[in-house]
Parts: C-alpha cells; sequence; structure tokens
C-alpha cells in the first residue's frame, strides 16, 4: 500500500493547517503570527484563481446555451461579463466607466431583484398565518401584535400593544434567538473539531 | 504567553468530550440519533424527482462569504450532504445541479458529486457542468430563480448560509411546485424559509448530517459531544444569571476576562 495515500495526505495538511492557525490565535508567538497569516493569504490567492474556475463554468454553460439556441439571455448574461472585466482591465476599476456600469446598470438591476423580496413577503405570510394548529395559531397571534405594535394606530385600536409588542420583540424573540445562535456555534464548534481530527471525509475521496 | 484562557478552557473542555465520546462511539456506545424529519425526507424528495421526470437542485447560498469568511462552516456542511444527496440522484437517475454563490466551492463540489457518482455505480452519468457558478448576492439569486422557472426542479435543498436570497430562492421553489428542505443558520432570514420550504434543519442539525446519514457510530458519538458543549453552556448562562442578580459578578467577570 502506498503511504501516499489519496486520503490520508489531505486530512494531514488539514489538520497541521488548522492546528496552526488556532494555536497562534491562543498566542502571541510573533513566528506563528506570520506563520498562520501565510496560511491565511495563501487561501485569499487560491480562493482568487478559483474565479478563473467559476468565470470559465459560467461562459462555458451560456456559451452552450448560445450555441443550442435555448436562450438570448446567456448571450446578454456572457457580454454583460466580459464587458465588465474588459472596462476593468483596460480603464481600471475606479474610472468614472467602471463606476457609470456600477450605478446605472448592477445597483438598479440588484434594486429590481431585492424589491421582489416585499411581494413574497406577503405570499409566505398568507401561508403562514392560516391557523391550521395551535403553533400556527401563537405564530399567527404573535405576529398580529407585532404589525399592531408597528402601526402608527396600533396602541389607538388595541391599547396596550405597544409594551406587549416591545416585550414579545425583547425577551421572547431575542431569548429564542439566543438559544438558536448558541446551538448553532457549538455545532459548527464541533463540526469544526471533527475536521480538524479528520472524522469528517465527506468530501475528501473514498 | 497565553491568550484568551476562557475560550481555550472551552475549546480543550469540546475537544476532550468530542474525543471521547468519538471514542465511546466507535465502541457501540451510542446508537441513534432521534428522528430528524428533514434529513429522513431527502431520499423521499429525490425519489419524487425521479418519478416526476424532473431535476433536483442543491445549494449551499450566498451568506457573507464563501471558504475565507466566517460562512465556511456552513457550507461545508451543506456539502457534506451533497454527497448523499448525488449519491441519491445517481442511483434514482435524475439530474441533479449543484448552485455555487462562490467559484473555490465549485472544486469540492464537483469532487463530491464525482464521488458520489462513482460509489453509486453511475460514474458516466456524472458532468462537471452539473456544478454552475453564479456569482454571489442579487445575481446568484435572479440567476437560481430563472434556473428554477425554466427546469421547474421537483426537489430544491437549501442547506448552507442565505442572506436575503432565501425568500428569494424558497419561494421561487414553492411557486414551481419544488418540495424544498432548508438549513441554515441565520435567524433573521431562516423564518422565511420555515414559511415557504416543506421541511427545515433547527440549529445545528445540519451539523449532524454526516453522523445521521451515514450511521458512523464514531460520529454519532461526537454529536453527544456537542450535546454535552450545550449543557455545559446553559449551567454556565442560567448559573451566571442567578450570581448576577445577586451581585455575585466572579463568574461574568471570569468568562470576560477569560475573552469568552
Amino acid at each position: 500500500m502506498s503511504l501516499i495515500n489519496r486520503r490520508e495526505i489531505p486530512i494531514a495538511i488539514g489538520v497541521a493547517a488548522c492546528t496552526l492557525v488556532i494555536a497562534s490565535y491562543f498566542t502571541d508567538n510573533a513566528s506563528l503570527a506570520s506563520a498562520s497569516g501565510s496560511l491565511q493569504l495563501w487561501g485569499i490567492i487560491i480562493a482568487g484563481f478559483a474565479t478563473l474556475l467559476g468565470l470559465f463554468s459560467y461562459v462555458a454553460y451560456n456559451g452552450r446555451q448560445i450555441v443550442k439556441k435555448r436562450s438570448v439571455y446567456s448571450g446578454v448574461a456572457v457580454a454583460s461579463a466580459l464587458g465588465t472585466i474588459a472596462i476593468g482591465l483596460a480603464l481600471s476599476p475606479s474610472s468614472s466607466q467602471y463606476s457609470w456600469l456600477t450605478s446605472n446598470i448592477l445597483t438598479p438591476l440588484s434594486m429590481s431583484v431585492g424589491s421582489f423580496i416585499g411581494f413574497f413577503i406577503v405570499s409566505a405570510a398568507f401561508r403562514t398565518f392560516r391557523a391550521r394548529s395551535l403553533e400556527a395559531g401563537i405564530v399567527l397571534a404573535a405576529a398580529a401584535m407585532i404589525m399592531l405594535k408597528n402601526m402608527p394606530v396600533g396602541e389607538y385600536l388595541l391599547p396596550g400593544v405597544l409594551p406587549l409588542g416591545n416585550w414579545l420583540n425583547d425577551i421572547v424573540s431575542l431569548g429564542g434567538n439566543r438559544g438558536f445562535t448558541i446551538a448553532f456555534a457549538v455545532g459548527a464548534i464541533i463540526a469544526g473539531v471533527r475536521q480538524i481530527l479528520g472524522f469528517e471525509r465527506g468530501r475528501v475521496a473514498k | 504567553m497565553i491568550q484568551r484562557i476562557g475560550v481555550l478552557a472551552l475549546l480543550i473542555f469540546i475537544l476532550a468530550a468530542t474525543l471521547v465520546s468519538l471514542y465511546a462511539g466507535s465502541k457501540g456506545r451510542y446508537r441513534e440519533l432521534r428522528r430528524i424529519p428533514g434529513l429522513e425526507v431527502i431520499k423521499e424528495a429525490v425519489g419524487r424527482s425521479a418519478e416526476m421526470g424532473r431535476g433536483v437542485i442543491f445549494s449551499t447560498g450566498s451568506g457573507s462569504g464563501g471558504l475565507n469568511s466566517d460562512s465556511a462552516p456552513y457550507h461545508l456542511a451543506g456539502l457534506n450532504t451533497l454527497g448523499y444527496v448525488a449519491n441519491l440522484a445517481a442511483t434514482a437517475q435524475t439530474p441533479l445541479t449543484f448552485v455555487s454563490a462562490y467559484p473555490e466551492l465549485m472544486p469540492l463540489a464537483q469532487d463530491t458529486m464525482r464521488d458520489a457518482y462513482t460509489v453509486a455505480g453511475e460514474p458516466e452519468a456524472y458532468s462537471d457542468a452539473a456544478v454552475q457558478y453564479y456569482g454571489k448576492g442579487w445575481g446568484y439569486a435572479s440567476a437560481c430563480m430563472g434556473r428554477m422557472e425554466e427546469e421547474r426542479p421537483a426537489a430544491a435543498l437549501w442547506l448552507g448560509i442565505f442572506w436575503s436570497e432565501a425568500l428569494l430562492l424558497s419561494e421561487t421553489g414553492n411557486a414551481v411546485g419544488a418540495f424544498q428542505i432548508a438549513g441554515q443558520p441565520d435567524s433573521v432570514n431562516l423564518p422565511f424559509q420555515i414559511a415557504s420550504c416543506d421541511y427545515v434543519l433547527i440549529g445545528e442539525e445540519m451539523f449532524v448530517t454526516g453522523a445521521y446519514l451515514s450511521g458512523d457510530k464514531a460520529l454519532l458519538g461526537s454529536v453527544f459531544a456537542a450535546e454535552a458543549t450545550k449543557v455545559l453552556v446553559i449551567t454556565l448562562v442560567v448559573g451566571g444569571a442567578i450570581l448576577s442578580t445577586i451581585s455575585v459578578a466572579w463568574l461574568s467577570q471570569l468568562l470576560i476576562a477569560g475573552g469568552v
């Protein structure tokens, strides 16, 4: 059996890198800090190269769509991506032309997509607030309180809704949120420890 | 000079608890986890896609960043489930698409899917084109929405970290009739997924997918370590609240000085 195993070597590299970065966090050793900083910089550089992979995949997929005449939007997507890159490379991202692209095309398009959220909230809320069970009823009652609390005439329509809404927000919701955050953080730490110890092997070749 | 004593003590506790529970787990000390419906229905979701002759879409979301950010554990947790889903999709011969918001996730996803298809005995069914990169933020969201409208997948899995794109994706999935399973740490956007998706993994459920789906005894043990840590944290929180209420501040001061 080869000592250079496809599975053990990546795990060993991962364990060593994780241990070094963690050790530098808990000490003020300059050498460790420097090595940890270099490792993290390598990560950024690798991610930078991965962008090329992403661009290649993006152009290849949309290129196939154009060749097969499936979607005219693929042509718009490729032309936009390559055009933006060309202008950025030729004139620099701080140029007025590049800024024009950002503020006059990207920002309005982004805001348009973002504005869908308002409509989707309504459709999602309609389904959620159908009181088909005790739990759904509690959600509906709490939501009604919060909506009334935020309405200018809420306190007039239902006196006492303001402190009740604040109590729901600041005590019940905040407490639940913190419990959720702690549980998630503990799960993430344990997953990290499994990763460091080499037990989480889902993404390493068999 | 050692710094952040409190965090280090907590990390040593977690490390020790994990090692002990992994060892105890490998000896068969822990036999099973409680039912997690969101994980149990994955097989049903993929089977439904195969029956309907439509595909499955999977993404780990956009969140705050890729593998160089604090979103990394959530992307990796999602990728852990991707292997299982890809194996099911290969067996059921239904197309699976992984949509990535960050290019560095692509090779990991491709490797995971390629392995899963090979293990399922269908290596020729896998293509690198099954992993798509759409950029992050609104561009990613609109591309995912467009793809769902176009291909109308029968199942959608949103496991990772989703910010404002959470509702856009899950409502579009709902509109095209996809069976949706979600899981993520962002408590602001999770309620939107609860409203729109069929099943949602809450809290640390997303991190036990490897143990739950593989049935690996050692990994089952590590779930016990998470429970032990939660008990410790709850004890510290309740103890700290009681002590602070009666004006005894040593515990909170100790934790603050220790960097917790």
